[in-house]
């Protein structure tokens, strides 16, 4: 198998409306950025993977077509990945694919979203349920996650405060990072005296909708070395789905439990063993995982080994994952809770943990870090991205 | 646990087609897409010999505007078997989707992979709609651009007012005899790395793909020339002349239009003893656009395979192309080869 590596990242600042560009103008700034950051042009691109979530967020079908030319990808091979939220993310492992194959050297990920535009995100997004069942009830991406959330509370006996904690951590990462679409630190109380969406998920506990490009640009091995180039490089990816159906995660037969992510969890597994993490805790420096909710930081911290099923708050409340801490540290960036334009949110976190890895994230910057993992999650917590990043080609286990 | 990706393993070429399996009902009221696609992958896995559990990861395309779905994905991972697989929608068109899963075993991921896409276009409110809203909101969509009025303009360029029909015309100059004819249809393939399947059970073997796009605007493009399909097929050329277009013994082209077929055939200087569309023209076969290059694939590969049967187990090489074309006027193209005999070039 060949080697590959992420050798640019090119990231918007993420804001609420822009109205100084068209969507194919976003794209091409997500482009240009990630090529900008790699140090190459269009033409040294092979292939283009172009990651696009729902084409009802954008208005337009098959919304992939409308941006080649502003990607440059006419006369390339070039195609769409859609896996929901996680969409970011499978397109990198899309992209890392393409070049795994042996057939190409250079491939870029690029794309945007505009989520603030779409008129009602939220009513788009209760389209993805079945008619008949789950439609009415009326579930969305908040509701869904509210009773995940719910669940979770009752199953591990934690609180409100429990999440408010990880947003507190994440806006004081977002505050350092000035991509980040929320970047004013808040409190627990603050968090607390928010207004309820679905209980028990708070405004100051929801991402934002978004609006930004980004793109990373990848490399085999033979290319990185031919032109001395330095790459953050991927050591495994891991990617699993777990059932569609809410009524399947609750009950005596359920095939998951909506407290846990225990199909994220072996999607982990899958990264970590292709990687050679042994022992996440120990071994993962920094954790650019997705979690457009509070409560789905803490389920989703389990899943990826870094505490154990139920411990996440108790770790939360000891000062782990933040910055300054010893341990893992979790979304220097802000994650998603900070920023969150969904077809690159996935994207952003291997862009992130590339980064990360490599030494550039500046004000964000987790000192010495050496081993990352990304993650992100599509559909309804059904989809499952994740990925390990390295600054050398050594043994992780070592 | 499986493991997912062998990363000692050097870039595996010798991928092979086990099985295939399609349903196409004009307008199917019985069955759900769910039950359509539960019912193509069940039969295809059957036909490969294997079990939900021997599957390592599955490649998913659909159409949200088609389906009426907001992630069409979502409601189909299950019945395609996806649930607690490595399971990714490749949304652009279904024959990218088996190009993709011919590219994750080259890459080591697992050992197979079942590719299956679908279009329930009866099911539907408005397919001509769902076509609309592809056209961008600021000039296309304003004057009805879809696929047909696009094929139209596209032939126009090709057609003298001499020549052209003047009965039963459906946009100047197709008749409604020249354009796909819809379908409600589902189209599953597994593939397989060689040594992971019984010797000599294997459909087909893929020998390359080549795939490419088009700028959007049909403005910027030279609508004659189909350059994504030039550009596609000169990947393969390129990579082993032995295996180009010109060394083919029959193509499936998953056409714009009638045509777009015959116009395919003369940009890839085809020869011109070779069977072309053997399986029926785009009027005979019924398809949906997000799925008509998966269905000719699937097509191409059934052709080697029925050679095979019919004239035993031989040395010499057989070729057989499979083209798909989409987006409006076939802005993007695929083609794959498939043979008889393996040995991959890319």
């Amino acid at each position: 198998m060949n080697n590959v590596g992420v050798i640019g990242f090119g990231q918007s600042k993420f804001v609420t409306t822009r109205t100084d560009v068209t969507f194919p103008e976003l794209v091409k700034e997500g482009a240009d950025l990630a090529l900008a950051d790699a140090g190459i042009t269009i033409k040294e691109v092979d292939a283009v993977v172009y990651p696009l979530a729902p084409d009802a967020l954008i208005g337009v079908g098959n919304g992939e077509r409308w941006v080649i030319d502003a990607l440059g990808a006419a006369g390339k091979p070039f195609m769409r990945v859609n896996n929901g939220g996680a969409t970011g993310m499978s397109a990198v492992i899309g992209a890392w694919t393409h070049i795994a194959s042996g057939m190409f050297d250079v491939v870029l990920v690029a794309g945007a979203d505009r989520v603030s535009e779409s008129g009602s995100a939220q009513s788009v997004l209760n389209k993805m349920w079945d008619v008949g069942y789950e439609r009415p009830v009326p579930l969305n991406t908040i509701t869904m996650l509210a009773l995940s959330a719910q669940r979770y509370m009752h199953l591990y006996d934690s609180d409100e405060t429990d999440m408010a904690r990880v947003t507190v951590k994440n806006r004081a990462h977002a505050a350092r990072n000035p991509y980040a679409h929320l970047r004013k630190e808040t409190t627990i109380e603050e968090v607390l005296a928010s207004r309820t969406l679905a209980w028990p998920i708070k405004l100051g506990d929801a991402c934002p909708a978004s609006t930004g490009a980004a793109g990373v640009v990848l490399v085999s091995e033979r290319y990185a070395k031919a032109h001395g180039l330095q790459a953050a490089w991927i050591r495994g990816i891991g990617q699993n789905t777990e059932t569609y159906w809410m009524g399947d995660r609750v009950g005596q037969k359920a095939l998951g439990d909506h407290a846990d992510a225990d199909a994220l969890a072996t999607a982990f597994e899958r990264a970590y063993k292709q990687a050679g993490v042994t022992n996440a805790r120990e071994q993962i420096d920094v954790a650019e995982i997705y979690a457009p909710f509070s409560s789905v930081e803490l389920h989703v911290i389990e899943a990826a080994g870094l505490s154990g099923k139920g411990q996440a708050p108790q770790d939360l409340a000891d000062g782990r994952f933040a910055l300054g801490d010893g341990g893992t540290i979790v979304n220097p960036s802000g994650g998603v809770l900070c920023a969150n334009p969904i077809a690159v949110t996935g994207t952003i976190r291997v862009g992130e943990a590339a980064n990360q890895v490599l030494g550039r994230s500046g004000g964000h910057q987790v000192p010495d870090a050496r081993i990352a993992v990304a993650s992100a999650i599509g559909g309804d917590h059904q989809f499952y991205s994740t990925m390990v990043l390295s600054t050398d080609l050594e043994e992780i286990s070592a | 646990m499986t493991t997912f990706v062998d990363d000692d393993a050097p870039v595996r070429d010798n991928i092979a087609v086990l099985s295939t399996a399609s349903t196409v009902v004009e307008n199917e009221y019985a069955r759900s897409l769910e039950e359509m696609i539960f019912e193509v992958t069940t039969q295809a896995l059957l036909d490969a010999g294997l079990s939900i559990d021997d599957l390592d990861g599955v490649v998913l395309s659909g159409n949200d505007q088609i389906d009426g779905r907001v992630i069409s994905c979502m409601t189909s991972a299950g019945p395609a078997g996806g649930v607690e697989k490595d399971t990714t929608m490749i949304a652009s068109s279904s024959d990218h989707a088996l190009v993709y899963g011919y590219l994750r075993l080259r890459s080591g991921q697992g050992k197979n992979v079942m590719v299956v896409g679908w279009a329930k276009p009866s099911e539907s409110v408005d397919p001509g709609h769902a076509e609309l809203v592809a056209a961008e909101p600021f000039l296309l969509r304003g004057i009805g651009m879809n696929n047909t009025v696009a094929a139209a303009l596209q032939a126009s360029t090709w057609t003298t007012v001499e020549e052209a029909p003047t009965s039963d015309l459906l946009a100047w100059p197709l008749t409604t005899k020249d354009v796909p004819r819809q379908a409600d249809s589902v189209h599953a393939a597994i593939l397989a790395v060689e040594g992971s399947f019984p010797e000599n059970s294997e459909l087909a073997w893929i020998v390359d793909a080549g795939w490419a796009t088009d700028s959007y605007e049909l403005g910027s493009r030279d609508l004659a020339n189909l350059t994504a399909l030039q550009v596609a097929a000169e990947q393969i050329a390129r990579r082993d002349t032995t295996v180009a277009p010109t060394q083919w013994n029959s193509i499936e082209i998953a056409g714009i239009s009638q045509p777009s077929v015959a116009r395919s055939v003369e940009l890839l200087a085809l020869d011109r003893g070779i069977d072309v569309n053997a399986s029926g023209s785009l009027h005979d076969v019924p398809t949906s656009p997000h799925v008509a290059g998966l269905s000719r694939m699937i097509a191409a590969i059934r052709s080697i395979a029925d050679h095979r049967s019919a004239e035993g187990d031989s040395s010499r090489r057989r070729l057989a192309g499979g083209v798909g074309l989409h987006g409006f006027a076939g802005q993007g193209a695929t083609v794959m080869v498939f043979s008889n005999t393996k040995g991959g070039n890319a």
